[in-house]
């Protein structure tokens, strides 16, 4: 969205995000919601099973537990979007493909 | 069968029904193909044909898997096929209409030495008891002689193999004996399938029954077609190698040449273009026919008359998604899923791959390009 921002046009001067191509919007994260919960839950014991970690429950698939994990996502800094043009070149490229 | 009287009056009858619904003179000529059908049909009316038999049966089964499931349109038009292609010569001028009028100016004349051509024809579609009456009356002894005289290649015997085998029993393919005195060297059919039958085998190949669950398919299919035709008995081999380049030395080139024909009832390509290419040194003519789902092929391959199924090539599939359409516009659902599933490679599999060989390659070793430092931290 950085490279194409919404009202970004093609070089014939149409809106670049017309049809079949739609605009992403972020999800916000939301540790109340069922499916985001599962996400992270899904992900990090996955993660956990790979690297042999122990996983700190009894019942890894409760919700209970899925709660708890959604909750500490919150704590988790995602560090902030740094543009490099390097990036934009090369999607720039891709799209012109 | 094969009555002349009778069909004259049918003719008759015909010709003044077309004049009604004004077919105009040139098409009821002496000549005219359409009159050669008004005296065949009458002539070879009660004979049985069964590829005929066999398809109009598919088409009824499919009418009535309609009707029972309430799926799909009935054919509610009029439906029409023929095989006139099949039919064998039969020269109305000459053969009829020539000798009556002859048999007019000629008193003299018996009516043997005149209707000589037509009485041969009759006499090659008599009756003679046995099961090919019907094939007889159709296409004559002549054709009936060469598919008993035919030497078969079947390979596969699967879904296409159980319906093709169960019509060369219908047709007596194969069926008859050597005679070494008479110079006859007698027909056959080898049919060769590696496979046993499976479970789900059984709705579509229709000669094998759940009795016959883990066994070889071209020996029951075998069995089944001589339960058919008994005079099949002998002259039927079942095989269980499969026809690539390491079973050259079962199937040589002496054994394809020596072959009338060779059908296809095979479900990969490689086989195909195997068999075909055999075929093709050995000039045998080759059958080759194919299912999907309910769609069919068939090809007709001649040698020297028509290409080979080598000659043409399927277009490349290209159902490969573009990368930019997936990495950045997704636009339908299959492209999300597949997106996600390169995603979870990347994070599940190639990462901790990546991770772990540098783990095996030791602990001293320093890692030192910067693709392996990439690598490395994805892992972990």
């Amino acid at each position: 969205m950085h490279v194409y921002p919404l009202d970004a046009k093609t070089k014939e001067g149409n809106p670049f995000w017309s049809l079949p191509k739609r605009p992403p919007t972020p999800a916000v994260f939301d540790k109340e919601n069922v499916l985001h919960q599962q996400l992270i839950a899904s992900t990090a014991c996955l993660s956990a099973a790979i690297f042999k970690i122990k996983i700190p429950s009894e019942q890894p698939r409760s919700a209970a537990f899925k709660i708890e994990l959604a909750e500490m996502a919150t704590k988790f800094k995602v560090p902030d979007f740094v543009p490099s043009d390097a990036e934009a070149q090369a999607i720039q490229a891709d799209v012109d493909k | 069968m094969w009555d002349l009287v009778d069909a004259k009056k049918f003719v008759e009858t015909a010709v003044a029904l077309a004049k009604e619904n004004k077919v105009g003179d040139d098409e009821l000529k002496e000549d005219s193909p359409l009159l050669r059908l008004f005296y065949l049909f009458p002539l070879q009316s009660q004979g049985v044909f069964n590829p005929l038999c066999a398809f109009l049966g598919g088409v009824v089964a499919q009418e009535c898997i309609k009707a029972i499931t309430q799926k799909f349109s009935p054919t509610h038009q009029l439906f029409y096929y023929d095989a006139v292609e099949v039919l064998p010569e039969f020269r109305v001028k000459e053969e009829v209409l020539d000798l009556e009028k002859a048999a007019e100016a000629d008193k003299g004349a018996t009516v043997e030495s005149l209707f000589k051509n037509y009485a041969e024809k009759v006499a090659k579609t008599v009756e003679r008891g046995d099961r090919s009456d019907g094939l007889r009356a159709v296409l004559g002894q002549d054709v009936v002689d060469r598919l008993a005289e035919t030497r078969l290649f079947m390979v596969g015997a699967g879904a296409i193999g159980c319906e093709l085998l169960k019509n060369y029993a219908m047709l007596g393919v194969g069926c008859a004996k050597k005679d070494e005195k008479a110079g006859k060297k007698g027909g056959s059919i080898v049919l060769t399938d590696p496979d046993v039958i499976e479970v789900s085998n059984l709705n579509r190949q229709f000669l094998f029954r759940e009795k016959h669950l883990r066994k070889p398919k071209s020996s029951t299919a075998a069995a089944a077609a001589i339960q058919m035709n008994k005079e099949l008995k002998g002259n039927i081999i079942a095989r269980l190698e499969k026809v690539h380049e390491g079973t050259n030395h079962i199937f040589t080139d002496q054994f394809f040449e020596g072959l009338t024909i060779v059908t296809n009832a095979l479900d990969n390509l490689a086989a195909r273009m195997y068999v075909d290419a055999r075929c093709v040194t050995a000039k045998t003519p080759l059958l080759e026919s194919g299912t999907l789902g309910p769609k069919g092929h068939v090809q007709v391959i001649l040698p020297h008359l028509t290409e080979s199924y080598g000659s043409q090539k399927d277009p490349e599939d290209n159902t490969e998604i573009p990368h930019c359409t997936l990495k950045m516009f997704p636009e339908e659902t299959l492209h999300c899923v597949e997106w996600a599933r390169d995603l979870f490679g990347k994070h599940y599999s190639q990462a901790p791959k990546s991770a772990l060989k540098l783990l095996e390659e030791g602990h001293g070793a320093k890692p030192t390009s910067s693709q392996d430092i990439l690598a490395l931290k994805e892992g972990l």
